[in-house]
């Protein structure tokens, strides 16, 4: 039987220590369980090792990974919509500080078109044009949804936490 | 609340080091089953290039297994059907409601044996029920044709008519006699579509079929 080659197995860690936490934060806020995260991350990396895809360069591989655990984290939600589960995890576990976690709170309360668009502008700090290539929806409809994402989290933060 | 907590909120989220390592583990245990799994397949197709002859075996044998399975269940059908014959069934008549008016019988071709004999100035008819014991052919005393054409040799019309006269019904057989003008032609074939069966108190049955016999003189 062979075995993967020490350079795979360094590549894949090497990979994985890279966009992990990146893709951890993106499934979390997404699906609102550190299970499916986990899941929906180890999903994307597989894929990524399996089609080993060609990349002009590192934002080019870094778009490539947030789109697919964006869709696989979709599906996962299309999935729970059709099989409700019983309890989510609770949020202290990956988000200790109780500020912080009111943030997310409100920002995983927010529709998922929402939520998407938010955390890639806001946390990954992508600029309008390159989200709405990676959403394939026109800058103006990611502007609209940014801007409408901003004041239903400002006013679920309000109303809720303070 | 400012957009740099929500940063710092989802930043704060972190993927835990096991967790890490896990992904790591998987991702690598994932790698290796695929190439096994090439590597397994590639090995069995090429022994299956270099060793024909046990896959040749295998499916002789199956062929083997498939054409006596055939033959079984083709033999087993023959028998049923040729011990039970193909019998026929009783069928609603229905107005445009859909409140049934009368019945039929069909596909009645394996029950009455139909052989005719041309004379001078008619065409006489035996039917034979075969089964004369079994409904609804016991409960009828007389029998007609319902329809029948009588073709020559070529396949043209020569004759055709509905509704003979009654004959009556003995040891389920009935000669019912055609009326001709003028004698049949030879090598003639009478072709009859139904035949009506009635009793005393009872509506005709009409009994659906095609028969077919040549005349013989």
């Amino acid at each position: 039987m062979p075995n993967t080659s020490a350079q795979t197995a360094e590549n894949i860690r090497e990979t994985v220590l890279s966009y992990g936490s990146m893709l951890y934060r993106l499934c979390f806020v997404m699906l609102g369980n550190g299970a499916d995260a986990e899941d929906a991350v180890q999903e994307t990396f597989i894929r990524y090792f399996r089609k080993s895809p060609v990349f002009a360069d590192t934002d080019h591989e870094k778009a490539w990974l947030i789109t697919t655990a964006r869709n696989l984290c979709r599906d996962m939600i299309r999935f729970r919509a059709r099989h409700p589960q019983v309890s989510l995890e609770d949020l202290q576990e990956a988000a200790p500080s109780p500020p912080d976690t009111c943030i997310l709170e409100a920002l995983m309360s927010l529709p998922e078109k929402f939520r998407i668009v938010l955390i890639l502008y806001y946390v990954e700090e992508y600029p309008i044009d390159q989200i709405a290539r990676m959403l394939h929806r026109s800058s103006s409809a990611v502007k609209m949804r940014l801007q409408k994402g901003r004041l239903m989290l400002r006013e679920k933060y309000r109303k809720e936490y303070m | 609340m400012h957009e740099n907590d929500l940063k710092s909120a989802v930043e704060r989220i972190r993927m835990p080091e096991e967790m890490c390592t896990r992904i790591i583990r998987n991702c690598q245990a994932c790698l290796e089953n695929d190439a096994a799994a090439v590597h397994q397949a590639s090995k069995t197709s090429a022994q299956g290039g270099q060793g024909g002859i046990d896959m040749k075996k295998r499916t002789l044998h199956s062929k083997g297994k498939i054409i006596a399975a055939a033959a079984a269940v083709c033999l087993c059908l023959v028998m049923g059907v040729s011990a039970a014959g193909i019998r026929g069934y009783y069928k609603n008549i229905t107005n445009w409601t859909g409140a049934v008016t009368g019945g039929v019988y069909e596909q009645a071709n394996e029950e009455i044996q139909v052989s005719a004999s041309a004379a001078e100035r008619e065409i006489m008819v035996t039917a034979v029920f075969v089964y004369p014991q079994n409904a609804p052919f016991r409960e009828f005393e007389s029998l007609r044709i319902g329809a029948y054409q009588l073709l020559d040799a070529s396949g043209k019309v020569v004759l055709s008519g509905e509704r003979t006269d009654l004959s009556p019904v003995a040891d389920g057989n009935a000669e019912i006699a055609i009326p001709m003008e003028e004698p049949a032609p030879d090598g003639c074939k009478l072709v009859i579509t139904s035949f009506i069966g009635e009793s005393k108190g009872d509506q005709p049955l009409s009994v659906n079929g095609t028969w077919e016999c040549t005349l013989s003189h």
